[in-house]
């Protein structure tokens, strides 16, 4: 029996631009279980950004209700919601976003010094390979190596899950790759949940379970009981 | 450390050519208020110690002839601690330089020890017996002399030597100035000795007769009943003044420095701290915009709000710290210059340097509070921005037309880059405020410091050319009859000779007033040339008379006002008179009236004790053998230590021409550099487009340029108001700092912002070369 991590109700996000309303978001529901690699698909404006967002705890939802481990977000006040953010969640995004003026290993610890149960620093620089690479400023980096840092970044707090926002949309297919093979033994080695959200429809292949969306709503949600490796896949 | 922290290191590695500028503000105001706060603390403090160690009198009496018997009566009267009576009149010091005029003044003192205004001896002995003296310390110094001396004084005509026993310093000659006119020490040219009261009798055939006396009092603020009481009782003795404490001429010169410092050093630190904290806003505030994305990584890892506010609030903070502790420690070593300084015209025996802790911890704390405000104020946007929403791209800001564009025939005319320049301008409103602020305050504190060295400069010349036309001032040592005048017309051959009466009164006006020297002169004067504010000519009128502008601003009197002038002169009753003008006059308050009226009012007989003398020949020897000569000011002498003084003058003002120029670059400086960081991938399309680097430097140079002007032409008004500032600081017994704003003044001022802000401009052309536009473009690291 799978414990649920994300239990999503009826969740909506409606941004107002000038006299229009942005429905980002339309009353979706649905459930996430600890140690998947769930994938996120859909192109862009689709909300899955948003969704990734709301679950965590960067944004909040015009209604509905985001439960994690049984406890509702949703509900969270402003130091609450850092406090989530800071032990529970780890982001990877499109653009690495690390710290132009601190090296790869800084980068690394200064996600590690705020939070109390960490993984090994030289661990996780090992586990990204990036061993020899570690005492380079980003812009000594290729995107691959920036990316494998921003890695590093996120999973050495030891968070339950990690948010990945398009990690391989600023890649070559290679190196993106690479990075995909990186979160996936992220996921296998260290147990844990994964959500990759991409425009990319075959990463959706390597996915323990894969949720489609188009317009804010949810089109498809599917358990993928024969998830390949991420060497097998090609776009 | 923590890697926040590393950040913010490499964030000021990164920007230190900005930081560097900042901190310099900071440590230039820090600097200022320690180096300021400090001297005079040094000096008032020390001072406080030499009046108690001293025992500093309380009221200073000018009496024609005071009998010694009437001494315990005196000492009897309610309130009265202590009284002391002594003879006091100025000699010529005999010089071994031919044509020198030297004049000392001779303060008798008993053989042993004072009770009031004890003689703090720097070497030998204080008991003197005979032809044994006790010399001013300062003048010692001046003039080489040294103990077991001998020199020589004119007493009554009549040459007299004395031996050097002792030099002292003494609580009452801590500034000494021959008297009001002079403005500063000459102490190779005027200083005091303390003589034997009862050698210094016998010479004067003052026996047990005193002209001078000086008093402590229990309860000092009851001066002004207890001065009533002597008032009435020294009437038949022949009171001339009466001064308190507050009013002695040294004391109130200190009091006056350290007062005028003291403002000064609250508005100038002031002044920079300002700057800084506005700078380090703008910085921080701009910095906060540019890493909104960094911001929202931070939140995204779980950092709190107080935890990002606190990184870029440290950056101010670092800047306040490092700037304060720099400045405090240069401030400490600056007052120790500044009370060396001193001690050239205010001595002081005890005066030495130290540490306030009090003034450390003050500066501290107004450096940290000015920065930690603009630090958090800065970066207080922190807070607004969501972290979901840093992670998207900006908005980009609604576009619309800037004012210029609606008249179409014009903006059609502008050139391109001149159409980036004035939206660029229009557009950044904030931008606009502080660099036109930056050319505004350096204009406005160079026209100020260009003002004060030429009204410094002119001071003299227009008080000793303009006011007075006199060669010679001469100072009879008792009044006497008009006729003498003819008598030294004959032995002097001067171009031009005329008479004056000078003395002391307490003038008032409702219940202020104020001790002043009552000027009695021909009304057909050749020697005074009196001019209204607005520049016409005032005559000196038959009857009534004119008073100095700072006597005005003292007593606030008026045109048609009536004032009283408190008669000390036996037999003479309280005279009422007439303001009848207020005139110019830079140096010293007086009361100017004709001689003629100033006789029937005041002085009753036709006498008259001293002379101004127009010639082109030196007549100070002439002058030393006479009988009955007090004291000969020579105007050229004056203007020559003047000169001396100048120079000091020039070093402050080179300060503070440098200080403010400083202000200026600094904002300049950080304003364009901010503005090149920020707009990298403007200017990296630009370069795309064909644009040379000078292009886009000459882009940033037409900006800066046309938000400057701006400044330059309010920059004006502000350092009028700084100078109006200075002029109501400024105005005491001693000077008047009147001088108009001129179009020199102006000029310099501009001449002198142009260069800063074109120098501060020109530094960052290198940033611009060496900003790489390809990296810029691809840049996606934060």
């Amino acid at each position: 029996m799978k414990n649920i991590l994300y239990k999503v109700e009826n969740l909506s996000k409606h941004y107002i631009m000038g006299e229009v309303v942005v429905k980002a978001l339309r009353d979706i529901n649905f459930e996430i279980y600890e140690g998947e690699f769930v994938v996120v698909l859909g192109p862009s404006g689709s909300g899955k950004s948003t969704l990734l967002n709301i679950i965590g705890g960067m944004d909040t939802p015009t209604s509905g209700r985001v439960f994690f481990k049984d406890k509702e977000i949703t509900d969270y006040d402003e130091r609450k919601l850092t406090e989530y953010r800071r032990k529970d969640v780890g982001f990877i995004f499109q653009f690495y976003n690390l710290m132009g003026n601190l090296t790869a290993r800084e980068n690394v610890e200064l996600a590690v010094e705020i939070c109390d149960d960490t993984l090994d620093i030289d661990e996780v620089i090992q586990a990204v390979d990036l061993q020899s690479r570690a005492n380079h400023f980003p812009s000594q980096l290729s995107g691959g190596e920036q990316q494998r840092v921003a890695i590093a970044r996120a999973a050495s707090k030891n968070p339950e899950v990690l948010l990945c926002d398009e990690p391989t949309g600023a890649l070559d297919f290679e190196t993106g790759i690479s990075i995909l093979k990186i979160l996936k033994k992220i996921n296998r080695e260290f147990k844990r949940t994964v959500i990759i959200i991409t425009h990319n429809t075959p990463i959706a292949q390597m996915g323990d379970r894969v949720l489609k969306m188009r317009s804010g709503q949810i089109m498809e949600y599917y358990e993928n009981n024969h998830p390949i490796d991420p060497e097998r896949i090609a776009w | 450390m923590k890697k926040l922290d590393l950040r913010l290191l490499r964030m000021i590695q990164h920007s230190k050519g900005q930081y560097i500028a900042i901190l310099i503000i900071v440590i230039t105001g820090l600097l200022i208020y320690t180096a300021m706060n400090s001297a005079i603390t040094n000096l008032e403090t020390s001072l406080q110690e030499f009046y108690d160690i001293t025992n500093f009198g309380d009221v200073y009496i000018e009496v024609m002839h005071f009998p010694r018997g009437a001494m315990s009566e005196f000492e009897k009267i309610d309130n009265v601690k202590e009284i002391e009576g002594r003879i006091v009149f100025d000699v010529p010091f005999i010089s071994h330089i031919k044509d020198e005029k030297v004049n000392v003044r001779i303060v008798t003192v008993s053989q042993n020890e004072n009770m009031v205004n004890k003689l703090f001896m720097n070497e030998g002995e204080r008991r003197i017996k005979g032809r044994e003296i006790i010399i001013q310390k300062q003048f010692a110094e001046a003039r080489g002399i040294m103990i077991g001396d001998e020199i020589e004084l004119q007493i009554n005509g009549l040459r007299y030597a004395f031996q050097i026993k002792g030099i002292a310093s003494s609580p009452e000659f801590a500034y000494v100035m021959e008297d009001e006119q002079a403005l500063m020490p000459r102490p190779d040219k005027f200083g005091i000795v303390f003589a034997d009261e009862e050698l210094i009798a016998s010479l004067t055939g003052m026996h047990a007769i005193y002209n001078s006396l000086v008093l402590t009092l229990n309860d000092e603020n009851k001066y002004k009943e207890t001065g009533r009481i002597l008032e009435k009782k020294l009437d038949k003795y022949g009171l001339i003044s009466m001064i308190e404490k507050e009013d002695q001429l040294s004391n109130a010169m200190m009091f006056e420095e350290i007062n005028g410092v003291k403002q000064i050093s609250g508005f100038i630190p002031v002044v920079f701290l300002f700057a800084a904290a506005a700078i380090l806003a703008a910085m921080i505030s701009r910095n906060v915009k540019k890493d909104r994305n960094v911001i929202g990584i931070l939140k995204a890892m779980g950092y709190s709000n107080a935890s990002i506010l606190r990184h870029y609030t440290l950056y101010a903070l670092s800047i306040g710290v490092v700037g304060g502790t720099i400045g405090i420690l240069a401030g400490t070593l600056m007052s120790g210059v500044m009370t060396t300084m001193y001690q050239t015209f205010f001595y002081i025996p005890v005066l030495e340097v130290k540490l306030y802790p009090m003034t450390i911890v003050n500066a501290i704390l107004m450096t940290s509070v000015f920065c930690t405000v603009a630090g958090v104020y800065g970066a207080r946007k922190v807070l607004k921005i969501s972290p979901a929403e840093a992670m998207r791209p900006e908005t980009p800001k609604e576009g619309h037309r800037i004012m210029i564009e609606s008249f179409n025939i014009i903006w059609k005319k502008v050139s391109f880059s001149w159409k980036i320049v004035f939206r660029n301008i229009f557009r950044e409103k904030k931008k606009f405020l502080f660099i036109s602020l930056g050319a505004a305050i350096t204009v406005a504190m160079s026209l100020m410091t260009f003002w004060i060295s030429g009204m410094m400069d002119n001071m003299f010349t227009e008080h000793y050319g303009e006011f007075m036309k006199m060669d010679y001032n001469i100072q009879f040592s008792k009044p006497i009859n008009k006729g003498a005048l003819l008598d030294l017309e004959k032995i002097l051959n001067p171009d031009h000779i005329e008479a004056k009466m000078e003395m002391p009164f307490e003038v008032s006006n409702g219940r202020a007033s104020k001790v002043v020297n009552v000027i009695g002169i021909n009304r057909s004067t050749k020697t005074y040339t009196f001019k209204d504010f607005e520049g016409y000519t005032v005559n000196l009128p038959e009857t009534g008379a004119l008073i100095s502008y700072n006597l005005a601003l003292a007593i606030d009197a008026q045109i048609g006002d009536i004032i009283k002038i408190d008669n000390y002169i036996p037999g003479k009753d309280d005279a009422y008179i007439r303001v009848e003008g207020i005139v110019k006059q830079t140096l010293g308050i007086n009361v100017y009236m004709n001689i003629d009226y100033m006789a029937e009012t005041l002085t009753g007989k036709e006498t008259i004790n001293g002379a101004y003398v127009n010639t082109k020949q030196n007549i100070t020897s002439d002058l030393n053998h006479l009988k009955n000569i007090g004291g000969v000011q020579s105007t050229q002498e004056m203007q020559n230590s003047f000169l001396e003084y100048l120079d000091l003058t020039v070093a402050m003002v080179g300060f503070m021409v440098i200080f403010s120029g400083l202000l200026g670059f600094v904002i300049i400086y950080s304003m364009t550099i901010m503005s090149i960081n920020e707009r990298s991938m403007e200017f990296s399309s630009l370069r795309v487009l064909g644009f040379s680097k000078r292009e886009i430097f000459s882009i940033i140079l037409k900006e800066n340029t046309v938000m400057s002007a701006l400044g330059f032409v309010y920059g004006l008004p502000l350092g009028k108001l700084m100078i109006d500032g200075m002029r109501t600081v400024y105005v005491s017994d001693v000077y008047t700092f009147d001088a108009p704003i001129t179009l020199k003044n102006i000029l310099y001022a501009y001449g002198f912002t142009i260069i800063c802000l074109t120098a501060a401009q020109l530094i960052t052309y290198k940033k611009i070369k060496n900003l790489n536009f390809i990296e810029a473009l691809k840049s996606r690291t934060s």
